[in-house]
């Protein structure tokens, strides 16, 4: 099961990650997940921890009070970063940001595209290259 | 400051001078007498009479305590060539008779006289009239108080000298000088006269005359004329010359030395000016001379240090000038980079919130092209709405926000319950039947502000307090004023949430604070734009911490500051 949770304190955006991941899930067998900051996407993470199996979370980066990287810092204060890979997307991001991003263990910076073809692009080759990553990590397995 | 004491440099100069002075004519002393010591060693040998005597007139000429030391003992010599003397009893006075004066002289006559008149004794034989004389020699003999003139005859001739030497005492001689000078007619006795003044007879009676005495002063003591053999003579004086080279060499020595002595004494203290100056002029102004030496001297080098001392305090004044303009340099520059951070974060800020909005706008509007049911066009279309208000809103704030950089407030007398007023009838719409109360009140008189300013100061906080009201609860925003001490106190109160101590940090800076809905009008801009206003109408804003709920107190002066 290809679990995925978009955090994001902009509802368009939301949705239209949601409506893009819709389009690129052509089997229909991707779970997706929705939080509108850091306290609800760590609530979300903690209930999807409690089953294993890989999960892609999608993260802005500016949110209401909290960051992205405080996301990632908080789920792995409580250890909730076990089979999880971070991605932080956002509207715009400074070089500093990138880095403390990268430091605090996002696995991929990437800025939020313009246009729908952008959209479908930049969350295909993103899940495309996390899938592969699964793929690699569970042949040894 | 008091001058120091001391021996003036000018006496030092003048001793030198002097010194000098007499150090070059004993130096031309001693060449002349070097030459002199050498033409009478040739006159000894019988060739350079008259040079002998140029030298010893020369000698007579410049050196006044050696030549009465020279007359006495040439008259001693004299005498003593002369051999025997006698007393005459007739003149009171030594007559010395017989003897042979010089290698050439047959017979002497000596003559003396105690009243001016040139007697002679004739010795044993006819001799020529004494007063026919060739050259009179007169000298004084400090020894015995006598003046010995010597008179060569008439009659002297080189191989048969005959000369008549008078002995006549001082005051003999001071009488007939009172008598005044007096040419005397041929073979009459002779009659001695110079003028009062002169001490001493001197003078020379002129070949062809009979017997006058001239007496010019610089020719003092007297010419010595040597047309007799002078080999005697030149012996004493080649003896005398040669100790007065001796004494001459040492007074040289002396003089060398004492010069040196007194240069150094002089040129020390200068030279430790001048090393003092060149230290200066290599930039050491800590460098000082000694106090020492002539007044002149200590004048100069207490001037000198003064002069360090002033160069020193400005140097240092100059010095901590440029380190407080460093300073100040150093701290615009940080406030500028500070300034920088702050315009860079504005930008980054500015940029996200358009570029969000646009985002969702651009690619809505891709997902409604591709689109065929028009139920679900509107569905996707809706939501640009929400986004086009928000970049609307954004803009419009960045424009207010520059305006507030620029615009220069318009004062008049302000109610603030007037402007509450409007204030509250705006927000109607906003609450949208939301649970909200806006409640305010104060008693003051009219102050001067701009209101269309303190409209939207007012607005900007009641919108915010309404903006973050959670909704679980009746909300309740209250602003209340205030005058006292010269400050117009305006509070703006709420029951919400509060604000966390993270944000509170930050929360008048632009987009420090997120909105929780992009669906909201908040732009991030609201607070910075309220403390802009604030800090141009001459005020302070803050936000205290409180138990609950929010509060922003702003502080206006009550009267417009020129």
């Amino acid at each position: 099961m290809t679990r995925i949770l978009i955090v994001d304190d902009d509802k368009l955006h939301r949705f239209i990650m949601r409506r893009v991941l819709d389009e690129l899930d052509a089997k229909k067998q991707w779970k997706c997940h929705e939080a509108d900051g850091v306290d609800s996407g760590l609530g979300a993470l903690r209930d999807l921890a409690k089953s294993s199996g890989p999960i892609l979370v999608i993260c802005d980066y500016v949110m209401s009070g909290q960051t992205g990287v405080d996301f990632i810092r908080l789920a792995h204060e409580e250890g909730l970063e076990q089979e999880v890979t971070f991605v932080l997307f956002t509207s715009l991001v400074q070089t500093a940001d990138h880095k403390k991003a990268l430091d605090a263990g996002a696995r991929l910076v990437v800025n939020k595209p313009l246009g729908l073809d952008a959209f479908h692009d930049a969350l295909g080759s993103m899940i495309e290259a996390w899938q592969k990553h699964q793929s690699e990590r569970a042949i040894p397995a | 400051m008091s001058r120091p004491l001391g021996p003036s440099i000018r006496v030092q100069v003048i001793a030198a001078l002097l010194v000098l002075v007499i150090s070059t004519v004993a130096i031309i002393t001693a060449v002349f007498m070097s030459a002199g010591y050498d033409q009478i060693e040739q006159n000894m040998e019988g060739q350079l009479e008259h040079s002998a005597a140029a030298t010893a007139r020369n000698v007579h000429l410049q050196m006044d305590a050696a030549e009465r030391a020279t007359k006495a003992v040439a008259v001693q010599i004299t005498q003593d060539q002369l051999g025997h003397a006698e007393q005459d009893e007739h003149f009171g006075a030594a007559v010395l008779r017989s003897g042979v004066l010089g290698a050439g002289a047959r017979a002497v006559y000596l003559v003396s006289t105690d009243e001016g008149q040139l007697a002679h004794r004739p010795p044993g034989e006819a001799l020529p009239a004494p007063n026919i004389v060739k050259s009179v020699s007169v000298w004084f003999d400090d020894r015995t108080g006598h003046f010995v003139i010597c008179e060569e005859a008439a009659g002297s001739s080189p191989g048969n000298r005959i000369y008549v030497v008078a002995y006549m005492h001082r005051s003999a001689m001071e009488g007939i000088l009172a008598a005044g000078l007096e040419v005397l007619p041929h073979g009459s006795s002779v009659s001695l006269g110079i003028g009062k003044e002169w001490p001493y007879m001197v003078g020379r009676l002129a070949p062809g005359e009979n017997l006058a005495f001239t007496a010019p002063v610089d020719r003092w003591p007297l010419e010595v004329k040597t047309e007799h053999d002078g080999s005697e003579m030149a012996a004493v004086q080649a003896r005398f010359l040669t100790s007065s080279l001796r004494t001459s060499g040492l007074l040289i020595l002396g003089v060398v030395f004492a010069g040196m002595l007194l240069a150094g004494v002089i040129t020390r203290p200068v030279r430790e000016v001048q090393s003092a100056v060149r230290k200066m002029a290599s930039g050491d102004l800590q460098s000082r001379v000694r106090v020492v030496g002539a007044r002149e001297i200590r004048a100069l080098a207490t001037d000198f240090n003064d002069m360090a001392s002033t160069l020193e305090e400005d140097r240092s004044k100059l010095v901590r000038l440029t380190d407080g303009l460093e300073g100040l340099v150093m701290e615009r520059t940080r406030e500028l980079a500070v300034e920088h951070q702050k315009m860079e974060a504005f930008f980054y800020g500015v940029s996200h919130d358009i570029k969000s909005p646009v985002i969702s706008i651009v690619t809505l509007l891709d997902m409604a092209m591709r689109e065929e049911d028009p139920e679900k066009i509107r569905e996707i279309l809706q939501p640009i709405q929400g986004a086009s208000t928000q970049l609307r809103s954004l803009i419009s704030q960045l424009l207010e926000f520059a305006q507030a950089g620029s615009e220069v407030p318009k004062y008049e007398m302000v109610r603030l319950e007037e402007i509450m007023g409007q204030v509250r009838d705006e927000m109607l719409g906003i609450l949208e039947g939301r649970p909200i109360t806006i409640t305010f009140g104060g008693r003051m008189a009219p102050f001067p502000c701009d209101p269309s300013w303190m409209h939207r100061i007012l607005a900007n906080l009641v919108v915010n307090a309404v903006h973050y009201m959670p909704d679980d609860r009746e909300g309740r925003v209250h602003i209340r004023w205030y005058r006292r001490a010269g400050r117009i106190t305006i509070l703006v109160e709420d029951n919400g949430a509060g604000i966390a101590d993270d944000v509170r940090k930050n929360i008048f800076v632009p987009f420090s604070r997120k909105r929780r809905d992009p669906n909201e009008s908040g732009t991030g801009l609201g607070l910075s734009l309220v403390r802009r206003m604030v800090e141009k109408l001459g005020g302070t804003i803050e936000i205290p911490v409180t138990a609950m709920g929010t509060l922003v107190r702003i502080q206006l002066p009550s009267e417009v500051e020129e």
